[in-house]
């Protein structure tokens, strides 16, 4: 106790001095320490595939398009500014005096050299399917640049807020698998060391054009275990840890070390019913057993008890931060009575038995959002066969090839995507390996609302996919998930809804 | 002696080939790659195009005996995930596991050997009933939970030693000591039963009747001839070793081999996964060769069958 009274007093006194230095001006300074669940793989981002590399790259790479952290609207990155031509055309205009961090010039021939990397099929990009629309790509002038795409293409500007611009000359000099381990970008921080599988640290970069961050040093360590972060955290190792389980809160809480900060973010979870029998015949493929199982279950009750209250209930499947959202669609009210008068009109009333999967990852809680469901299930005389499946990539694997019988809990994240496109289209177009619902009348409208420019009329076809998915009861959509991280009492950072960490906006306390 | 080490040296060969084969069938049961790498919403043709390029459309014995040639001259293709030489990214861990195991391995004989000694020479007195139930409880006791507890004891209350990661060999400590209390009380139970046995036997009656001090007796006369079994289970020990440390490195986020193999294996990285079994099982067969070997040395009568 005594070593732990000496250790404030040292602090206060080292922090003092520190502190009204920092209030008078906001040079870059100190270290942050940010604890992620996984390692990295990557450090050239059309390269790395994982949502946390994204993430973490977002530090040292600029992309044509940000996003407003409070609002989720997009904002100017390096376009200053867009303009729409015509339905297959779109011209932006790139930030002036923009260099990458060893100098070299960000120019319009840069950004085409970026697209074009992406493009090609040679690199093997995860990026390519979602830009190969783009046909061509102009350099109208130094700091101009036309895209050209095959089909008017509503979701380009949203995308390109995931397609790192990356310095032509280095990339050409040096080679992909030189950038793959000393990445050159130019965004707030620059790279400086990546020792696999320990840290990845980068410094503020002084020429950064835009606004200066707080923090001059970030050590990004990847923890695998929650546990070891924590107590990273209480011991003062960590500053930041990205997802925390509901049950560990109150300990970060009463820890006198960090806090949480939560946000709603556009991951959605929801029930999955093999509508056309990809895995096989089954109950679910009668309309009255899913409008059962939709009533039996009490998500709120979920929310309250499983998630200690961190959760959106929600009607649809689209995300309310989305456009295409239909807010005219309400949730299906919990009546277990109703479910059991369903079963019966069916056909069932002696009970039934369903495949239930559930699957680990991404889904905060999920083994116990999966017990919940059971339960309920099992209420109104559903038996469940019940498999949890720890591995994500096995998991995914037989979602793709349409092996999941029956029920299943599923999540959507829409990598940062806030249009109602990149969830309708990948689950409900029958042309996709998602598909365990298949309608020409779906295809029909998915069509129109990703290749219309007019936001009205793309309105009225999501509108109209949603309100025929739930006529028909063809997913139950329960509730959108809220990202829980946990921030040591140094810093102040607030949790934004694209699920992205963005440690550039954090600021010291003192 | 010379016979005897080729014969170990061909078994030790087939034993590397088996084992390659094993894994290399298990992973093509396993799943596609190619669906893991791509995102979601991957069109049809991308997903054929990569596993064209990636070679997964030939033949499996094609794609075995292709695998077998280029790790014959240690090259085990590029990681799928991160786009490196898969042999190269485990050998910048090897160092971190290898340190950790042995380190761990030292700490658990330090632990058996004396504890094992003692409870054998005192038997059916409070010490050996300690010994024991130190035993019993340490097998008992999950590595994970086990791990944990350390750090909230010894890094996060009394601030000795850091909570996790590889930096320094105050950082070892930790880990070490998990590892040791993990493969420690089957070495002490071997060492006490070994110990009781030699200490009955007629030649130890004769020692003491000569008068030669209970010291050397322990250690020269005993603990000698309890040391083939404990070699030979120390290098039975290796595999169970590398199994604990990928649990350990987990809890203390320590860089090594065993979870960038977990990884590997849930993303379906073909190249890693197969160079990390065939590196890890290498090692282990090489170990009980060296077992082999110091047992052949150690007591003559094994080499001539």
């Amino acid at each position: 106790m005594t070593r732990l009274i000496a250790a404030l007093f040292a602090f206060t006194l080292a922090a003092g001095p520190i502190a009204l230095a920092g209030s008078a001006h906001a040079a870059p300074r100190g270290q942050l320490v940010a604890a992620l669940d996984s390692d990295r793989e990557s450090l050239d981002p059309h390269q790395a595939t994982g949502t946390i590399d994204y993430m973490v790259l977002m530090h040292v790479f600029d992309h044509l398009i940000a996003r407003n952290p409070e609002s989720m609207k997009l904002t100017p990155g390096l376009a200053e500014s867009w303009k729409f031509v015509d339905d297959n055309t779109w011209d932006f205009r790139i930030r002036k005096g923009v260099k990458f961090h060893n100098g070299e010039p960000l120019t319009a021939e840069t950004v085409k050299f970026s697209i074009e990397r992406v493009l090609d099929p040679a690199q093997k990009s995860y990026l390519r399917d979602r830009f190969k629309g783009i046909t061509q790509v102009q350099v109208t002038d130094e700091f101009g640049i036309r895209l050209k795409t095959e089909k008017p293409n509503p979701v380009l500007l949203e995308r390109l807020t995931n397609l790192a611009i990356v310095p032509p000359k280095y990339v050409k000099e040096k080679g992909d698998a030189h950038i793959a381990k000393n990445p050159v970008g130019s965004g707030p921080y620059r790279f400086v060391e990546w020792a696999r599988g320990q840290r990845l640290v980068v410094e503020a970069h002084p020429g950064y054009w835009g606004p200066e961050p707080a923090v001059k040093t970030l050590v990004f360590r990847p923890i695998l275990d929650v546990g070891t972060a924590i107590a990273e955290m209480l011991a003062g190792g960590v500053d930041f840890i990205r997802l925390v389980p509901p049950d560990q809160i109150p300990v970060i809480e009463a820890s006198g070390k960090g806090y949480i900060t939560s946000a709603p973010i556009i991951r959605v979870i929801y029930l999955n019913f093999d509508v056309v029998g990809s895995a096989g015949t089954g109950p679910v493929q009668n309309i009255k057993v899913r409008q059962a199982i939709s009533h039996a279950i009490d998500v709120d009750g979920i929310i309250q008890h499983v998630l200690g209250g961190r959760g959106l209930r929600l009607g649809t499947i689209v995300n309310p931060m989305k456009f295409g959202y239909d807010a005219s669609i309400k949730p299906v009210p919990y009546d277990p009575s109703r479910a059991k008068q369903l079963l019966t009109e069916a056909g069932y009333a002696g009970g039934m038995k369903l495949d239930f999967t559930t699957y680990a990852g991404s889904i905060i809680a999920s083994r116990q959002v999966g017990d919940a469901l059971a339960g309920y299930l099992g209420k109104v005389g559903i038996q469940t066969n019940r498999q949890h499946i720890e591995d994500i990539g096995l998991f995914s694997n037989l979602e793709k090839t349409g092996k999941l019988k029956d029920i299943y809990l599923g999540s959507w994240g829409s990598w940062s995507v806030f249009d109602a496109d990149m969830i309708l289209y990948p689950r409900f177009h029958s042309s996709e390996a998602f598909a365990y619902v298949r309608d020409p009348k779906l295809d029909q409208w998915l069509d129109v609302g990703r290749n219309t420019v007019d936001p009205k009329r793309r309105m009225e076809a999501y509108a109209q996919v949603q309100r025929f998915l739930a006529e028909n009861s063809l997913v139950f959509p329960m509730y959108a998930q809220t990202s829980v991280m946990a921030v040591s009492n140094r810093i102040s950072y607030k949790a934004a809804s694209d699920e992205t960490i963005a440690l550039w906006r954090a600021t010291w306390k003192n | 002696m010379r016979g005897y080490i080729a014969d170990r040296l061909v078994d030790t060969v087939l034993t590397c080939v088996a084992i390659s084969f094993v894994v290399f069938a298990f992973l093509h049961l396993a799943g596609d790659p190619a669906m893991v790498l791509l995102p979601p919403e991957a069109s049809k043709e991308a997903v054929a195009g990569l596993r064209r390029s990636l070679g997964l459309d030939d033949p499996f014995l094609v794609q075995y005996a292709r695998f077998l040639g280029h790790a014959a001259r240690g090259d085990f293709g590029d990681s799928f995930i991160i786009r490196d030489k898969a042999l190269g990214i485990l050998l910048e861990r090897a160092p971190a596991t290898l340190e950790l195991a042995v380190a761990g391995l030292l700490l658990g004989v330090l632990i058996a050997v004396p504890l094992g000694i003692l409870a054998a020479f005192r038997p059916r007195t409070w010490l050996d009933h300690v010994a024991s139930i130190a035993s019993i409880v340490g097998q008992a006791v999950p590595t994970f939970w086990l791990g944990i507890m350390l750090i909230l004891v010894f890094a996060v209350s009394l601030r000795l030693v850091p909570v996790s990661g590889r930096d320094g060999w105050r950082s070892l400590i930790l880990p070490a000591v998990c590892l040791g209390v993990y493969l420690a009380p089957i070495m002490m139970r071997l060492v006490r039963s070994g110990m009781l046995e030699v200490l009955g036997q007629d030649y130890i009656r004769t020692a003491r009747a000569k008068g030669i001090a209970e010291r050397v007796i322990l250690w020269k006369h005993a603990f000698k001839n309890v040391g083939i079994p404990l070699v030979t289970m120390i290098g039975l020990q290796f595999g169970r070793l590398l199994a604990g440390t990928v649990v350990i490195e987990v809890v203390f986020a320590w860089p090594g081999i065993g979870w960038l193999t977990v990884k590997a294996v849930r993303t379906l990285d073909y190249p890693v996964v197969q160079a990390s079994v065939v590196v890890l099982g290498a090692g282990i067969a090489l170990v009980n060769l060296a077992t082999d070997l110091l047992i052949g040395y150690l007591d003559p009568r094994i080499r001539y069958r």
